[in-house]
């Protein structure tokens, strides 16, 4: 079987901060790779690599078997074909921290202006699938509203739904849930375990260890911009060799 | 009682036509300006650094110098070149009229403001928000469309309104600087000639001056207007966003 996504050696550096320094990983389809690793570790810039919002300074990401072609060296380093990076982008749903709903636009249109815009469907069909898809995160009845109306959980399962709407091969979320309260928390951790059953590709990034561990397939630990540990739910959480990951599992046991 | 308010109401008559030069001294510049206010906003917040430097400096000579000396300046100029390149070019009707140099020098001006004011903006439309656009595979044109524009001129909208005052008002020096062609006279040069003739400052000021205030009030209730509706999507119940004004008086 093919992976669906594959990271090559990627190193990625801020200045003089070496942020990435050289991570392989690769995904099969339907895998749910959830990131976890402290504060710092390079999760998010790792995830961010993926799409190329951050270009890593060396190394490759291919997805589906396509590898993303990069030009120049170094910090210079940038995609070299616009058409593929925004193809291979609009084929990759996003989810991040802090939502990031477009605040002008309704519920609705921000879940239906890429498909219409970017992958140029034909607007029945995308609404058809944007009013299933709201239905689907359960906020059918805010279409219509402004994200400032809404609940932090309500804005982060429309931008789920937003992700959604543009059919994506691969799911990355970024903490999705480390800017809501407790009890909203939950709502958005049940959109995200349904989609990980429907058998999606997902990369999921969070601290949320007791999620981590109900969702994935596989899990990944992150110190200091090294996958320092990987493997089953299993191997990670309850066999691991690594000090600094049982460290880091107790230490988050504490929070 | 009646005699003044006939004398009232004839005055205000007068005035109509004057203030037409001034409604198109405005709306002319303000139209030109603001689109050539959003290049130079965008060339200042661009990445190559002497695009960025010299829309800078261009922003800097004409907020920093008073509009008053730019109009004489211009003038000057433009008069300078008469002999050596508008006359032989045969344009010098057109290039040297009042209703061609005014407009000119209000643009030169307003896009100043209205870039600095763009650029502001621009600086502070969400970084998420334009993320999120990227993510989704949207080209610069999309995110402009979708996220930058909508952002820019929202956050850009109540310090245009005052933008757009204060053209109004400066239009009042254009027939200050250049001379009156036949009888195309402003609000400004109207209520001047009146006063030379009878020196009733009041009936003739305070009327031209009404104009300007009534006309004044018109844009900031539609500017007003505008600006709630484009941020509706932030009242959540009652707490909408009003425009509060502070016109500056004097640059
Ligand atoms: N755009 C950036 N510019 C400079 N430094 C950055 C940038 N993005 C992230 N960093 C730095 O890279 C390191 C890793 O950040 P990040 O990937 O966000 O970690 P994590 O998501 O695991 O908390 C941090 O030290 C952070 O300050
Ligand atoms: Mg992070």
């Amino acid at each position: 079987m093919q992976s669906i996504l594959t990271i090559n050696e990627v190193h990625k550096s801020f200045g003089d901060l070496e942020v990435l320094k050289g991570v392989t990983l690769s995904a099969m389809r339907g895998d749910v790779v959830t990131l976890i690793g402290s504060s710092g570790s390079g999760k998010s810039t790792l995830l961010r690599c993926i799409n190329m919002l951050e270009v890593p300074n060396s190394g490759t990401v291919a997805i589906d078997g396509e590898e993303i072609a990069l030009t120049g060296r170094g910090p210079d380093r940038r995609p070299s074909d616009a058409n593929q990076i925004r193809r291979i982008r609009s084929e990759i749903g996003m989810v991040f921290q802090s939502f990031n709903l477009w605040a002008h636009m309704t519920v609705l249109e921000n879940v239906m202006e890429a498909p219409l815009r970017v992958q140029k469907r034909p607007e029945r069909d995308v609404r058809a699938d944007a009013e299933e898809l709201l239905d689907k995160v359960g906020i059918a009845d805010k279409a219509n509203a402004f994200p400032a109306q809404l609940s932090g959980g309500q804005q982060q399962r429309a931008a789920i739904a937003r992700a959604l709407c543009i059919r994506p091969k691969i799911m990355l979320f970024d903490e999705p849930t480390s800017a809501l309260d407790p009890e909203l928390e939950i709502e958005v951790l049940r959109v995200i375990k349904m989609l990980a059953n429907e058998g999606r590709t997902m990369i999921l990034v969070t601290h949320d260890m007791k999620f981590a561990r109900e969702v994935a397939d596989k899990v990944v630990f992150l110190h200091q911009g090294r996958i320092e540990e990987e493997g089953t739910v299993d191997a990670v959480f309850s066999s691991t060799q690594s000090d600094r990951l049982r460290q880091f599992l107790r230490a988050a046991d504490h929070t | 009682m009646t005699g003044f308010a006939e004398t009232l109401w004839a005055e205000i008559l007068i005035f109509f036509r004057p203030a037409l030069f001034n409604i198109y001294f405005a709306a002319v510049s303000l139209a030109i300006g603001f689109v050539l206010a959003v290049a130079v906003a965008f060339a200042r917040n661009g990445k190559n650094p002497i695009v960025s430097h010299l829309a800078a400096g261009y922003i800097y000579a004409f907020r920093g110098s008073p509009l008053f000396i730019q109009f004489f300046m211009f003038y000057s100029i433009m008069l300078a070149l008469n002999a050596v390149w508008w006359r032989p070019l045969g344009i010098s009707g057109v290039v040297m009229h009042p209703l061609f140099i005014g407009p000119l020098t209000l643009v030169m001006n307003t896009v100043a403001y209205t870039a600095e004011i763009l650029y502001g903006a621009l600086r502070t439309v969400p970084r998420g928000e334009l993320e999120a656009a990227r993510a989704h595979g949207m080209s610069p044109l999309q995110i402009f469309r979708t996220v930058t524009w909508p952002n820019m001129i929202r956050i850009a909208w109540p310090a245009y309104t005052n933008e757009v005052v204060f053209m109004f008002h400066a239009t009042a020096l254009v027939y200050l600087t250049l001379p009156v062609v036949g009888n195309q006279r402003d609000i400004m040069n109207t209520a001047r000639f009146l006063f030379e003739r009878d020196y009733n400052a009041i009936l003739h000021f305070s009327v031209a001056g009404l104009y300007f205030l009534v006309i004044s009030m018109l844009v900031f209730f539609v500017f007003g207007r505008i600006y709630e509706r484009m941020m509706r999507h932030l009242s959540v119940n009652q707490d909408r966003p009003r425009l509060r004004f502070a016109p500056k008086y004097i640059r």
